[in-house]
């Protein structure tokens, strides 16, 4: 279930801002959904040959130049049609839990 | 091991994950490089109190990079291959009316028209990384291997049994990359190092003494000598005992052992001899295990050198010169130069009076709207004499550091905000063509391709200076490809930080190139 949801995870967390691969790989980390922040490049490679991401360059004045990534269109209709689904998948694991734990 | 230090660790790293996405396109693998690649200059360029192993630890273990790589990957189509073959095939069929020993430029792009190769002596075109090739996976059981394989020739190994397995409905050295060794009934890879047709594999399969095996991939019986080395060079220390080699599939497959363990041996050099033409390869080695390949922690090679002609020394790490080889082989440019002070990042641009007391100018123009002049030390020529000389740009200094024996050398340096200047020699004689792309350090990569810098003829040899479309600090990596009348040469070269007015660090360094006729 993670391999198949922790692009839309990404894709969420490029919703409202640009970020680059080292913020994104170490938010993914810490909330547990990469076992290693190098794990992640090859999913967002995955994302942008599909053409749900593009990048940039931008220069830092904290150290090297880095790579933003940003959604696409298509990448936005995605993760909107992700959200919807996921919501009614969890809804829909809940009430079985919930009427799990009643029974 | 290349090294304990920072640039060391990371170096290490980076071979062992360059390995471990062997057998993912070369696309895919490169774009993966560059990516992680930046993720750990950022996070080193970070002040977060974390150890270089530390930042390595938590982007991961790179075959677990690599897995989840390969658990996404599409298998490489095999028209890719098929395209590859069929550029090569075009070259030679345009070229072969040419001069006699050229090199080969690594890179799925066409090489540029100066380029020159043999039809005689050029290697097949590249092949897939078996799995067993991956040390992690190696010497797991034979069905894996003999399932889609043909034993093509077999015999003894300190006391073990081997066989040689050719991928079906392949032939040459391609056949036997695709296919593999079983050594004591387990199941060992061969990577083709192409386009160096010379390639080596050590394995930890018998204790206390290294098997050591491989294929040439010129055509017909090949010599082969084995030394003990440094990596990253081509020096050849104590000699060790020459492998046994036979003819299969028209290519030469050797085999032999250690006298020491495979654990003994930080790095080889491989030097072989096929009729005609002579190949160079040095191979440093990472951690053993028993019953596996040792990894591959680095790799560089020269190919197509006259028979028996084998450069030593190369240019050590840090871009700062020189490999102290002795004087190269016949058509080889001038003997090494000095480094000038100016060529250090850190001592570069500085006042120009220093130099100017020393030299002549020779040359002069401008780039990115700013004045540049060139001077030739007082007494030399040639490229020793710009080498020993350097380059004012607005009235700052700036060096030239030879890569001898490598006839290429390149400088990037920030000078001009939001372009990089690129410049350098190329020490073969007459009018180079030159051409720079994007790359990943350590590799011999063509990326995104690059404006082509001026071209002048300075002391009768190349003088190059140019413009690149970004910040000189937005080039962790240039691949430099150039091409004369006598030789062509590859040079890939890594960088480091860049300070505004000075030459950006150079932090790798490796080349290849061809001699003259």
């Amino acid at each position: 279930m993670r391999r198949g949801s922790i692009e839309f995870c990404v894709l969420a967390l490029l919703r409202d801002e640009e970020r680059y691969g080292l913020e994104l790989s170490r938010q993914l980390a810490a909330d547990g959904l990469v076992t290693s922040e190098g794990t992640m490049y090859p999913l967002l490679a995955r994302l942008r040959q599909d053409g749900l991401v593009e990048t940039s360059w931008h220069e830092s004045s904290q150290g090297p130049p880095r790579r933003y990534y940003r959604l696409t269109n298509e990448g936005r209709a995605a993760l909107d049609a992700f959200t919807v689904q996921w919501r009614q998948f969890r809804d829909a694991i809940d009430n079985l839990l919930d009427g799990g734990r009643a029974r | 091991m290349s090294g304990s230090g920072v640039e060391g660790i990371v170096s290490d790293y980076f071979a062992r994950l360059r390995r471990a996405l062997a057998p993912l396109p070369r696309s895919r693998r490169n774009q993966l490089l560059e990516d992680l690649r930046e993720h750990v200059t950022l996070a080193l360029s970070e002040e977060s109190g974390l150890s270089v192993r530390e930042i390595l630890e938590h982007v991961g273990a790179p075959e677990e990079i690599a897995a989840e790589a390969l658990a996404a990957a599409p298998r490489r189509p095999a028209r890719i291959r098929r395209r590859k073959a069929l550029g090569l095939a075009t070259a030679v069929a345009v070229l072969a009316a040419g001069g006699t020993f050229a090199g080969i430029f690594a890179s799925s792009n066409p090489p540029p028209a100066a380029a020159r190769t043999d039809a005689a002596v050029v290697p097949v075109a590249n092949s897939d990384c078996s799995p067993q090739t991956n040390p992690a996976t190696s010497g797991g059981p034979s069905p894996a291997l003999t399932a889609k394989a043909t034993e093509v020739a077999h015999g003894t190994v300190a006391g073990y049994g081997w066989s040689l397995w050719s991928a079906r409905g392949q032939s040459g050295a391609k056949g036997l990359e695709d296919g593999g060794l079983l050594i004591d009934g387990r199941a060992y890879g061969l990577c083709p190092g192409f386009p160096n047709p010379a390639e080596l594999e050590l394995a930890d399969v018998v204790p206390g003494t290294g098997i050591v095996y491989g294929v040439i991939g010129y055509p017909g019986l090949a010599t082969v000598h084995l030394y003990r080395s440094t990596a990253g060079t081509f020096d050849r220390g104590t000699p060790l005992p020459a492998p046994s080699v036979t003819v299969v599939h028209g290519v030469s497959f050797f085999i032999g052992t250690l006298p020491g363990s495979a654990c003994d041996y930080p790095s080889l050099e491989l030097n072989s001899t096929s009729p005609g033409v002579s190949a160079e390869h040095n191979l440093g080695f990472g951690r053993c295990t028993a019953g596996r390949l040792v990894p591959i922690t680095a790799s560089q090679g020269i190919w197509q050198l006259p028979p028996g002609q084998f450069p030593a020394g190369f240019g050590a790490p840090g871009g700062g010169g020189a490999g102290g080889g002795p004087d190269g082989p016949p058509g080889f440019p001038a003997p090494d130069s000095d480094c000038f002070p100016q060529t250090g990042a850190a001592t570069s641009g500085g006042p120009a009076t220093t130099l100017a007391s020393k030299a002549t100018e020779v040359a002069h123009g401008t780039v990115a709207g700013h004045g540049w002049s060139l001077w030739s030390a007082h007494g030399q020529s040639g490229a020793t004499g710009l080498e020993d000389g350097g380059l004012v740009v607005d009235g700052r200094a700036y060096g030239l550091c030879p890569g001898f024996p490598n006839p290429a050398e390149l400088e990037l340096a920030d000078i001009v905000p939001g372009t990089g200047i690129v410049y350098g020699v190329i020490g073969y004689p007459g009018l180079a063509t030159v051409h720079l792309y994007t790359s990943t350090a350590g590799t011999f990569d063509t990326g995104q391709a690059l404006p082509a810098p001026a071209v002048t003829v300075v002391h009768g040899v190349s003088f190059f200076i140019g413009t690149l479309p970004r910040s000189a600090c937005a080039y962790p990596s240039l691949e430099l490809n150039a091409a004369a009348r006598d030789g062509s040469s590859q040079h890939n070269l890594g960088f480091g930080r860049c300070v505004t007015g000075k030459l950006v660090e150079i932090t790798s360094s490796q080349g290849a190139w061809s001699v003259g006729r």
